[in-house]
């Protein structure tokens, strides 16, 4: 048995379908898992195997048709948009595969996204933003823009915008999906050092599976389905 | 999230799309320059007509008129109502006119086609005259000097207002000038030399190519008002001037054609401008040919109104095409950063939020374009007044403002152009909001 942690996010029987024409396909289909404070959780499963579907629904960027989310305590189902988008702004960060940068925004601009939002001052957010850049090893880089930075810088800035606003959970879709094995590493440490020395939750969707392996818990998903679970 | 950080992304949305962004803008600077200009011209179009006119007591007047046709008096047609009772203004007339109830005065005017243009001392300028004998006990309103002593006082003259203001100069200023009156070709009249009896084929063809020069001085200027065009010379010198002597053998005869042909027109003043439909009525059911000045006014108003109509809706026309432009700019935006979009919402922008971005955006093409164009427009509207004064310069006439720009058109069309393009951002930004994130989000840059 292991130590037992605080439980930050419960997913609870949560189906999602799709209609494509006249096609309606299950993304998901009453999944149900846990994902705790400083836990490094890894989703595995092939694509289209509706992993990235249930990242979304963590992230709060699609409501699910039936099951329940709840954050804390607060059921995410029931939420207006505003606390929704306030629960993406405050409590979680997005780490994507694509960088999901705003290539004609300097690294910095991108940084100070979530700041922005929030209505963070200026010059707080600026100083936010520096500091981040700094500790992901971009502090030469911060002023160039996203599209003339290298695939793994961009991942750090991706990572330093997750982080901006101080998230309880960072969902990472994929984050080393476009980076070579040496890039992919670095961006593996960063995250992990997040879980054990920041506490920060992390739910990493891979179908990588010798990355996986480096998470504290894999779940394997096929068909929308739990296939099954796999502890360190 | 903070209004300058809308604007900031906005102008960073702007830049980036810069030739789209370019041609939307220019559309929407050619619409306000058409919005200003034409709102110029309405604008100035009135104040001239109110300037024209001048006074409400100006208002009070009636010009009768023989039963003959007067364009003058009725430059937008269907004005005039002919005379039945009379096919020649006299004396008689005049003294009928003023038995009529709440008639305050009636004064003779006769037209002095002799006259064809004459010049100011001190001015290099000439103007064209349009020369008005009246009597001394004719009511003219004066902005400085005096009214003609008698109708016998020769070589002075009134001036009306629109000349000084064509000079420049105060009325003031003016009195006591003396102008220098060119006759037409072959002037018969007082101050003219005709040929001697049994002259040549040779000299009186020179004759009828020769101009006679008058002198005179300035006693008066007019206020602005109806009659500012005119050039005022006592009644008994225009009966001289228009006398045409001729040689009949040895004899040298003489026409009055003022006598022969009565007065142009008759001036009634009404007591006040509340009886003036009244008093118009009685000289239309006594047969009298009559046109009241504020019956003039309310028709050149109704002709500036249906302009102004016509005007704005070419205005309004050229600002919803620009619209449409914008509308259509926003929603390419909306389709190119769908990614964009999806990426502000993953970090917490709530839909209001996209709402705000891409209307802000709207309202920056439109601020831009509108700020433009109302300068552009207000150096069309400059220019469009220069060449239309250049052209009543050429003619002799006096100078007005066709085109106006109170600071109230700038400010309104600068405003309207942001409403119009703002409100085309509208359906654009609610398209962006709708949008699912996620899908956005997979969808890639």
């Amino acid at each position: 048995m292991g130590i037992k942690r605080e439980t930050l996010l419960q997913v609870e029987d949560v189906s999602k379908k799709y209609r494509q024409g006249h096609e309606e396909i299950t993304a998901l289909h009453k999944v149900s898992l846990a994902l705790h404070k400083g836990e490094l959780l890894a989703i595995v499963g092939p694509s289209g195997s509706g992993k990235t579907t249930l990242s979304h629904i963590i992230g709060g960027l699609i409501t699910p048709q039936t099951g329940s989310i709840t954050f804390r305590g607060m059921p995410l189902k029931k939420q207006s948009d505003k606390q929704l988008s306030q629960y993406r702004n405050k409590k979680i960060g997005f780490v994507f595969q694509n960088y999901s940068l705003i290539p004609y925004y300097s690294a910095l601009e991108n940084v100070v996204m979530p700041l922005v939002v929030a209505g963070v001052p200026r010059s707080r957010r600026r100083q936010r933003a520096e500091v981040l850049l700094r500790a992901v090893g971009l502090e030469k880089r911060m002023h160039q823009r996203a599209d003339t930075l290298s695939g793994g810088e961009r991942q750090r800035v991706s990572i330093a915008r997750a982080l901006a606003h101080g998230p309880e959970i960072i969902i990472a879709d994929e984050p080393t999906g476009s980076l070579d094995s040496v890039r992919g590493g670095e961006v593996m440490t960063i995250l992990e050092k997040l879980c054990h020395s920041q506490g920060i939750a992390v739910l990493m969707v891979t179908h990588d599976l010798s990355l996986a392996q480096r998470a504290d818990r894999v779940v394997h998903i096929r068909d929308g389905r739990i296939e099954k679970e796999d502890r360190k | 999230m903070k209004f300058t950080d809308y604007f900031v992304i906005a102008i960073k949305d702007v830049r980036r799309q810069s030739l789209r962004s370019l041609l939307t803008i220019a559309a929407l600077v050619i619409s306000t320059v058409i919005l200003v200009t034409m709102a110029a011209i309405s604008v100035g179009g009135r104040q001239a007509i109110a300037d024209q006119f001048g006074s409400g007591e100006a208002l009070t007047g009636i010009t009768v008129t023989p039963n003959q046709a007067s364009a003058t008096l009725s430059p937008f047609g269907g004005v005039q109502e002919v005379n039945e009772r009379t096919e020649k203004l006299t004396d008689q007339t005049v003294a009928e006119l003023s038995k009529v109830p709440h008639v305050a005065s009636a004064s003779a005017r006769a037209s002095v086609w002799e006259f064809h243009h004459f010049s100011i001392e001190g001015s290099d300028k000439q103007f064209v005259a349009q020369g008005q004998g009246i009597g001394s006990d004719a009511p003219l309103q004066l902005a400085a000097g005096s009214s003609f002593s008698s109708n016998d006082q020769p070589g002075v003259v009134i001036l009306g207002a629109a000349y000084a203001s064509q000079l420049g100069r105060e009325p003031i200023t003016l009195i006591g000038k003396k102008i220098q009156l060119t006759t037409q070709k072959g002037y018969r009249g007082q101050g003219a030399v005709i040929p001697p009896a049994g002259a040549s084929k040779q000299i009186n063809d020179a004759f009828g190519q020769s101009e006679t020069t008058l002198e005179a001085t300035i006693i008066g200027v007019t206020t602005k008002g109806p009659e500012q065009g005119s050039l005022f010379i006592p009644m008994g010198w225009a009966h001289a001037i228009r006398t045409a002597q001729y040689n009949e053998g040895s004899t040298v005869k003489s026409v009055d054609q003022l006598e022969k042909d009565g007065y142009a027109t008759i001036r009634v003043n009404v007591d006040t401008t509340d009886n003036v439909k009244k008093v118009s009525d009685i000289l239309q059911q006594q047969g009298y040919g009559q046109i009241s000045t504020l019956a003039q006014v309310e028709r050149l108003q109704q002709f500036s109104t249906t302009m102004w109509v016509i005007l704005g809706a070419v205005a309004a026309i050229a600002i919803i095409a620009a619209a449409l432009g914008v509308a259509n700019t926003m929603l390419m935006a909306v389709s190119e950063q769908r990614y964009t979009v999806g990426v502000w919402r993953a970090v917490g922008a709530r839909r209001k939020t996209i709402v705000r971005l891409f209307l802000i955006q709207a309202a920056l093409l439109g601020l831009i374009g509108g700020g433009i164009g109302v300068g552009l427009g207000a150096i069309a509207s400059y220019y469009v007044n220069q060449y239309v004064n250049t052209l009543l310069s050429s003619q002799g006439l006096a100078l007005t403002n066709i085109t106006q720009l109170p600071w109230w058109l700038l400010v309104g069309a600068l405003l309207l152009t942001v409403l119009f393009a703002t409100l085309a951002g509208f359906y654009p930004a609610q398209r962006a909001a709708r949008q699912d994130p996620s899908a956005a989000l997979t969808s890639g840059q």
